[in-house]
């Protein structure tokens, strides 16, 4: 055989082999996880990083810049190390090494300038990239998810470069805080005029980042023929990555069909909202990671031509300022590929497949399902992507159930284009069909995978609380469904003639349709109601008692509350893993009230009394803090990652008390497993130092004088710092969701160690204090 | 001895029952401190009255953490002092031959309530005090005269509640700060000693004895009283 037919059929094989298994990935798709090293970025003391940046400070500067750019490093290199830590930043992911495999390939001719920038991928859904003075760019996967190419992508990178090439943060920084204070040429200028120049300064930037970003793009053999199309992604960056008719079939089933009242006839004409985003995209501060991405999408109007107060040009100036530049430059011989295609096609699948699970933490349930709806175009049966539609409608329902929808649905008027579909849906369908939806969707997928012997432990806790939710509120009992098919057609009435142009006879006919209508939500669970595990399940959660537990009354809670606070818990806990413990230091006497540097030493020396304290106690404690990791520590850096967004999601329930199921199950089993306990604890503590306020020193001084003995309290009051402490603890078992242990405790006193050994030991002692 | 024995089984039950935190564990606290009063016109032992004068007494207290907000704790106290060395009646004024001196012994039993402010786990922070105690006060003249081989001239007794405001600070997790303000009243905090004195307490006409009676022990027992009615107290203590 001729060994070119050997390799070629070696390759074939090994594409047709290679290809299947690919997806496969994306079946089962599983989120984006850290591990291996964690990076140096992550693991440097934001003090280190402030001191390094002084020294960068030129001597020859004015005071006054020189304090401004100490004020700069101080800020930037403590609010990198929060977006660092946010839990959303990657490393050693295949997107983060794509994106600096790309940026390898701008700055080849430039290898010492490239070991400077650091690139990370964001979980974000927002359409965003952003640098940071020390050579830090993020790239949101949303960015990623709508790019068509990657020199696109490039494209991009070469922008936030400049940025960083330029210092164009520090620089922007300095002049805002110059237009603030009105020094130098602004001293005149009003403040609206001061507003005005600073969005000026801040488009000159990002202009000179477009053209000068364009040189480094054009000096790589990337091709010029992609430029255009960013802009114009840019520009519908608010949207979903693809505009599909959302079909009512995506959510119908057997012996269940939806209204044709809860869609639209037509939706909202893309563009409408478009210039809204100019401002939003490519953001080059450190601001932090806004996760709900576009979330606020079609909430403000701004003409398109009208970015005079923007931070930065409109889209299309940018795009008309690159084309005149580019015009008459040929694209010969350059590439919209470096890298194998299949390699950005993956990439960005990675990146849609993560975001449909963001919009889903996030609690953006429509645009999750809309998303998802997208991407099950490609793959519809794919599971990861059902799982988020299953959860999305079951949180849904869950929010609707309790009527705290609006806590986390905007109105569909005000959305465009085809997800509005979504949101109309969500909004016009009544309480009881939305549950039975949610429960019919959970039910099929869960029965399909039993079939498959991957039966969902998520979407069991998901179809027990959706039945619970219907026996509680709608249908207590099974007998209200009806087991049969029915017989007759209703007939569809959404276009019937006006109500006052009906006889008396055709409303009555009318009516009665609409009655049997109303009915055939009672067919729905036909097939499910012949299913024994389905009918056990729907008793089961129907003999649950739903009425709440008898309030305690006020002389009660004020009883616990005392004997609590006297006696203490006896939790009984023998292990506690500790998520991010926190400490701020604040004086309330400075301009600058946050103490960064002190804040960090006290982070520092707090994880240290914390493994202490935990030590004498008896308690076995686990620390997942920051400063506290060590370099291949990845995979602790992923738990602590999720245990971050884990109580974030606990905060945003318990504020709109409505509580849901994990919605990560298996990573909850995965880290009980791991830590050997269900008890995950967080921490904080503040320590303020407060401003007296000048009536209480007159009045102090003043009875001092007609009572002499009271300036034995006098003077130390007036001449002795006065201090504010607080301490916070939740203990949450994350198996079942519950609040096990809190406690506030708010001190008008000095946070000194033996204050936070006193807190902290008890804390420690009331957990692990055996049960009597 | 009766009632010392009952006392002592219920302080030692108080013990056993308690199981709480304390200070990292720590819930003895071993601790002397000096009550300081000023007063204008007492006497300390040393000085006369024309003065101002401070006043000291010495305390070693034991203290047992029984829960998060509370303290039990006995002390036991002395001080030393003069009675007076010029006392007013109601038209003469009258002057002591020379110092008549003041010994007292206290034991007080006592709790502390840490519940001023909500963070403070006890036996740490700002605490109440309430307690009761018994004081044993021996009066000696020590000019010699009557001195009789040290043996005192009177001895009584009296009963004390006190109330006390103040905060412990810890330092090196071993080392207790103690500080605050102490309010003691006593039995005999009312009895109107000048008054019964004018008859019994003067020198005789020889110049070379007094006359004790009852009124010397109504005015040291005011004496005491005036003494630990108000002080600031300064304590130094460690945590076992």
């Amino acid at each position: 055989m001729n060994p070119l037919n050997t390799l070629l059929t070696v390759f074939t094989l090994f594409l047709l082999l290679v290809k299947p298994l690919q997806a496969q990935d994306f079946q089962n798709y599983k989120p984006i996880k850290f591990s291996g090293s964690i990076p140096e970025d992550f693991l440097r003391l934001s003090s280190e990083k402030y001191a390094l940046g002084k020294t960068s400070i030129d001597k020859s500067d004015k005071a006054i810049e020189k304090k401004t750019k100490k004020k700069f490093f101080l800020e930037s290199s403590f609010g990198i190390q929060k977006i660092l830590y946010s839990g959303k930043v990657l490393f050693n992911d295949p997107v983060t090494t794509y994106l600096n495999q790309i940026a390898d390939k701008l700055l080849q001719q430039n290898p010492a300038f490239r070991k400077e920038i650091r690139i990370y991928a964001v979980k974000s859904a927002s359409v965003n990239a952003l640098t940071t003075n020390d050579g830090i760019i993020l790239v949101n996967l949303g960015l990623l998810s709508q790019m068509e190419s990657e020199a696109q992508i490039a494209f991009v990178l070469a922008h936030e470069i400049i940025h960083y090439q330029k210092k164009h943060v520090i620089n922007g920084y300095v002049e805002t805080q110059k237009v603030q204070r009105g020094k130098g040429v602004y001293k005149e200028l009003s403040f609206d005029d001061r507003i005005l120049a600073k969005s000026n300064y801040s488009k000159e930037l990002e202009t000179e980042a477009d053209l000068e970003g364009l040189d480094l793009y054009l000096k790589s053999d990337y091709s010029i023929d992609e430029i255009q199309n960013v802009f114009d992604i840019l520009h519908y960056a608010y949207l979903p990555f693809d505009e599909v008719k959302f079909e009512k079939s995506f959510l119908e089933f057997k012996n269940f069909t939806l209204s044709e009242e809860y869609f639209l006839e037509s939706v909202n004409p893309v563009g409408s909202k478009a210039e809204s985003y100019d401002d939003s995209v490519d953001d080059n501060t450190n601001n932090n990671v806004n996760n709900r991405g576009n979330q606020n999408r079609g909430t403000q109007k701004e003409s398109n031509d009208d970015d005079k107060y923007s931070t930065h040009p409109s889209t299309m100036k940018r795009k008309e300022a690159i084309l005149s530049k580019i015009s008459g430059i040929s694209s010969h011989g350059k590439k919209k590929y470096l890298m194998p295609e299949d390699t950005f096609l993956k990439m960005r699948k990675v990146a849609r497949f993560e975001i449909a699970n963001i919009y889903l933490m996030n609690q953006q349930y429509e645009q999750a399902i809309y998303h998802s709806y997208l991407l099950l175009k490609e793959d519809s049966s794919n599971v990861f992507l059902r799982k988020v539609v299953a959860k999305s409608l079951y949180a849904l329902s869950r929010y609707h159930n309790d009527s705290k929808l609006y806590d986390v649905h905007e109105s569909f008027k005000s959305m465009e284009g085809e997800s509005q579909q979504v949101y109309h849906l969500v909004e016009k369908m009544p309480k009881a069909e939305f549950n039975l939806m949610a429960l019919k969707y959970a039910w099929n997928l869960q029965k399909e995978l039993k079939d498959k012997a991957s039966k969902d432990e998520d979407l069991e806790y998901v179809i027990k609380d959706l039945l619970y939710d219907l026996t509680k509120h709608h249908y207590p009992k099974r007998s209200s469904f009806f087991s049969n098919p029915p017989v007759e057609e209703i007939p569809d009435t959404t276009h019937q003639p006006e109500e006052k142009e009906l006889s008396k006879i055709d409303k009555i006919k009318k009516n009665k349709v609409q009655h049997k209508k109303n009915d055939m939500i009672l067919y729905a669970l036909v097939d499910e109601l012949k299913d024994s595990e389905f009918v056990a399940l729907y008793d089961e959660m129907a003999s649950i008692d739903k009425n709440p537990k008898k309030e305690m009354s006020y002389q009660q809670k004020v009883r616990e509350k005392k004997r609590k606070r006297v006696r203490g818990e006896r939790l009984g806990i023998d292990k506690v893993v500790l998520v991010n413990p926190l400490y701020t230091k604040v004086n309330l006497k400075k301009k600058e009230k946050m103490r960064y540097v002190a804040s960090e030493q006290a982070q520092i020396d707090l994880n240290k009394l914390l493994l202490k304290n935990a030590q004498k106690s008896g308690l076995e404690v686990k620390l997942l803090a920051r400063n506290n990791f060590e370099v291949n520590e990845g995979e602790m850096f992923e738990d602590f990652a999720f245990l971050n967004q884990w109580i974030s999601e606990k905060f945003t329930e318990v504020d709109n008390e409505v509580i849901l199921v994990n919605l990560d199950e298996e990573k909850v089993r995965e880290l009980i497993q791991k830590y050997k306990t269900p008890y995950f604890c967080w921490m904080a503590f503040a320590g303020v130092r407060v401003k007296k306020s000048p009536s209480s020193k007159v009045l102090s001084i003043f009875t001092s004088v007609f009572f002499p003995p009271l300036l034995l309290f006098t003077i130390p009051y007036l001449f002795t710092p006065q201090y504010e402490s607080s301490h916070l603890c939740l203990l949450f078992n994350i198996q079942t969701g519950e609040l096990v242990f809190e406690k506030l405790e708010n001190m008008e006193t000095r946070d000194s160690d033996s204050m936070l050994n006193s807190n902290v030991y008890d804390t420690f002692y009331q957990m692990n204090r055996k049960k009597k | 001895m009766k009632k010392i024995i009952i006392f002592h089984i219920l302080f030692f039950l108080c013990l056993y029952a308690s199981a709480q935190s304390g200070y990292q564990g720590k819930k003895f606290i071993v601790q002397y401190s000096s009550l300081i009063g000023f007063r204008a016109s007492n006497p300390s032992f040393s000085q006369s009255s024309e003065n101002m004068g401070i006043n000291y007494t010495h305390s070693l207290e034991i203290d047992y953490t029984i829960s998060r907000k509370h303290t039990i704790g006995l002390a036991f106290s002395n001080f030393r002092t003069s009675v007076a060395d010029e006392f007013e009646t109601t038209n003469t004024s009258k002057r002591l031959p020379s110092a008549l001196k003041l010994t007292a012994y206290g034991a007080e039993f006592n709790v502390k309530f840490t519940n001023k402010n909500p963070g403070f786990i006890a036996p740490m922070g700002m605490y109440q005090k309430i307690g009761v105690g018994i004081w044993l006060g021996q009066l000696t003249d020590d000019s010699g005269t009557l001195k009789m081989d040290s043996i005192p001239v009177k001895q009584f007794t009296d009963f004390a509640l006190s109330y006390g405001l103040g905060k412990r600070k810890v330092y090196f997790d071993r080392l207790v700060l103690d500080m605050g303000v102490h309010f003691s009243l006593t039995s005999s905090y009312n009895k109107q000693s000048t008054e019964s004195y004018e008859g019994g307490l003067i020198r005789t006409e020889g110049g070379e004895s007094y006359t004790t009676n009852d009124s010397i022990e109504d005015f040291a027992g005011k004496r005491l009283f005036n003494h630990i009615w108000i002080t600031f107290k300064v304590g130094v203590g460690l945590l076992l």
